[in-house]
């Protein structure tokens, strides 16, 4: 009890100046939610970055040289898209020193109509060359898809058959893949054949056109470099091969993203600049309050003193009451944005057109850790000021209630 | 228990030095009541404020309990004024977002870690009639049942020496009474009380007066 004597009357001269006290916590429940919004977008964008290029498991892919930023947006924004090349382009690349593995891969994109259970990204692939999606399928322990059947990802829910409707047919669903947080999360996976079946079919023609065989048609080739080779290299000398009137250009994974990396750094800064724009601006307002409530209490601090409570006590009286603030703004902050997040994160991605938000309670929960953290030391540094002013003034000056 | 020797405070105005408290000499001992009157400004809240180690002294000793207290550290004149010494401010002293009862506890609590003194504490206010009041806060109240619960506070801790700075200003007749009665008690229990006033109908028989003017002390 005798340890909490200061903790108790620095609540009870909170709680007695309700509008001042709640003023000062809405300032730091800025702060907090500001720090703690900032974070979880950055980190957010961040991770599906990461995802993306780790879970591709590519070095180096090959796109058509206009659809370079729709492929970037299906790896990473989720967009949905459907674009190809004439397979006989990658005639020119065979011989490349280098390269370890390439497979292709075919992107097409299914409607949100009543032909197709759900409006998806599907990605094609060559089960015998590929090094990528199979990987993904061995690790869940899943078999490879025959004709006529898919593998979706953790974000898709087939129909109560157990198939998924694209272009007035049902695939067979064998298999779901664990939930990565990329947006691989929400494609939908098959071989060639069953993608040479929907490309054929009468509703695929209807919206997009004829297409040839789907085996000559590739949206993207994904190559793996062999160990120790720069996949710099890889890509520059595909790109020296390649005719000036070929369609389609060699990228690294991280040239490719190069945009997006660039805007998920872009925001970093900023949301840096802002913090600690907002951690000035809270630091100045709650000096300001603090001075300006100090100076009023000149003469309780003196009542306290003539009773025998020495500086060191006052400046305590002071920095507990910066630590509650800081405490009660960092808290309400932190779960004010817990729970917007988890109920308004769906809107949040959309308004804000990113590919999605991270929701894991302890990553929030270590974050939020983190911002009432810096809260708390905000506040403390905020009263420093005032509690140093009290400690130094003379007791006379105190007593007398003179400005300090 | 105190002596005063030769004590003086100087203090600037408008570049000219004058001493508010000039080469005084007093002593009391337990169980003295001195009365300190005299005109405003004549020194008597710096005379208080340099017996409690509020203010430093310029020139001279201040002994109590056989130390110089003008020799002792801030922490240890703080301990002092927790402990021994119990200083009544002029005017209204109480703090305003804590209760009766938590204005005579808290303070104590926090200076010197006295956490047993609540049911001492509900003594006094039920000696000043006050107990009804022990959860108000000091704007419900009245001035000079204000004044009661400073007084209440000051005796709580058991203290040695009191020193009050006009306890009964702006007081009516009853509360006067009251207050100087109960000073009169303590001060038979063996403590020692020192206040100053204006109010020269509140002396009684056994005070010992005195009187101050332009900084220098007598007995009257």
């Amino acid at each position: 009890m005798k340890q909490f004597v200061t903790l108790n009357m620095a609540l009870k001269n909170l709680q007695r100046r309700p509008v001042r006290s709640w003023c000062m916590i809405f300032f730091v429940f800025m702060l907090a939610a500001s720090l703690f919004f900032c974070t979880v977008l950055t980190d957010s964008l961040s991770e599906s970055l990461e995802k993306t290029t780790n879970r591709m498991g590519a070095d180096v892919i090959v796109v058509p040289e206009e659809y370079e930023k729709d492929m970037a947006d299906a790896l990473f924004q989720g967009n949905i898209s459907s674009f190809t090349f004439d397979k006989q382009w990658l005639g020119e690349i065979t011989g490349v020193e280098g390269i370890a593995k390439s497979s292709p891969q075919l992107y097409l994109r299914t409607l949100a109509a009543d032909c197709c259970s759900t409006a998806v990204q599907l990605i094609a692939f060559d089960p015998e060359t590929d090094f990528i999606i199979t990987s993904w399928l061995n690790d869940d322990g899943i078999e490879l898809p025959k004709k006529g059947e898919v593998i979706v990802g953790s974000k898709i829910t087939p129909e109560t058959d157990g198939n998924v409707i694209f272009f007035n047919k049902p695939y067979k669903v064998v298999g779901q893949l664990e939930e990565t947080r990329s947006n691989y999360d929400a494609c939908v996976f098959m071989t060639y054949e069953t993608a040479d079946e929907i490309v054929h079919s009468d509703k695929w023609i209807e919206a997009f056109g004829e297409a040839g065989a789907a085996e000559n048609l590739v949206s993207c080739l994904m190559i793996r470099a062999e160990q120790g080779i720069d996949k710099n290299d890889i890509a520059t000398k595909i790109n020296y091969r390649l005719s000036k009137d070929c369609p389609v250009r060699a990228y690294t994974m991280n040239g490719l993203l190069s945009g997006a990396m660039n805007t998920v750094n872009s925001m970093d800064n900023y949301s840096s600049i802002l913090m600690i724009l907002i951690s000035i601006l809270v630091i100045a307002a709650l000096v300001c309050i603090f001075t300006i409530t100090i100076n009023e209490r000149t003469k309780e601090f003196g009542i306290l003193a003539s009773l025998g409570a020495g500086s060191g006590k006052l400046a305590g009286l002071v920095l507990s009451e910066g630590c509650m603030i800081g405490l009660a703004g960092g808290l309400i902050g932190v779960i004010f944005s817990i729970v917007g997040l988890l109920i308004f994160g769906n809107t949040i991605v959309v308004l804000m057109d990113i590919p999605k938000l991270i929701t894991a309670l302890d990553y929030l929960l270590i974050l939020g850790l983190k911002c009432m953290a810096l809260a708390l030391v905000v506040s403390i540094v905020a009263s420093l000021y005032s509690a140093w002013k009290v400690s130094r003034n003379s007791l006379d000056t105190l007593i007398k209630g003179e400005e300090m | 228990m105190l002596n005063v020797k030769n004590l003086t405070k100087t203090f600037d105005r408008q570049n000219r030095h004058f001493d508010a408290v000039h080469e005084v000499n007093f002593s009391m001992k337990g169980g003295d009541f001195c009365v300190l009157t005299g005109p405003s400004g004549c020194g008597k809240s710096t005379f208080f404020h340099l017996l409690c180690g509020i203010t430093k002294a310029d020139g001279g000793e201040v002994f109590f309990d056989k130390k110089d207290i003008c020799k002792l550290s801030d922490k240890e004149l703080a301990a002092l004024r927790a402990e021994k010494i119990s200083y009544v401010l002029q005017g209204d002293s109480l703090l305003p977002n804590f209760t009766v009862l938590e204005n005579i506890c808290l303070p104590h609590q926090l200076s010197c870690g006295r956490t047993d003194l609540e049911k001492k504490a509900m003594e006094l206010l039920s000696h000043f009639g006050l107990e009804a009041m022990a959860n108000d806060y000091p704007s419900n109240l009245s001035g000079g049942e204000r004044r009661r619960v400073a007084i209440a506070r000051a005796f709580v801790h058991d203290p040695k020496l009191i020193i009050a700075d006009e306890p009964t200003s702006d007081l009516d007749e009853e509360n006067t009474a009251m207050i100087i009665d109960f000073f009169q008690q303590q001060a038979k229990q063996g403590k020692a009380i020192l206040i100053s006033t204006h109010d020269l109908s509140c002396l009684r028989p056994g005070m010992i007066r005195y009187q101050m003017e332009k900084g220098c002390m007598k007995k009257a």
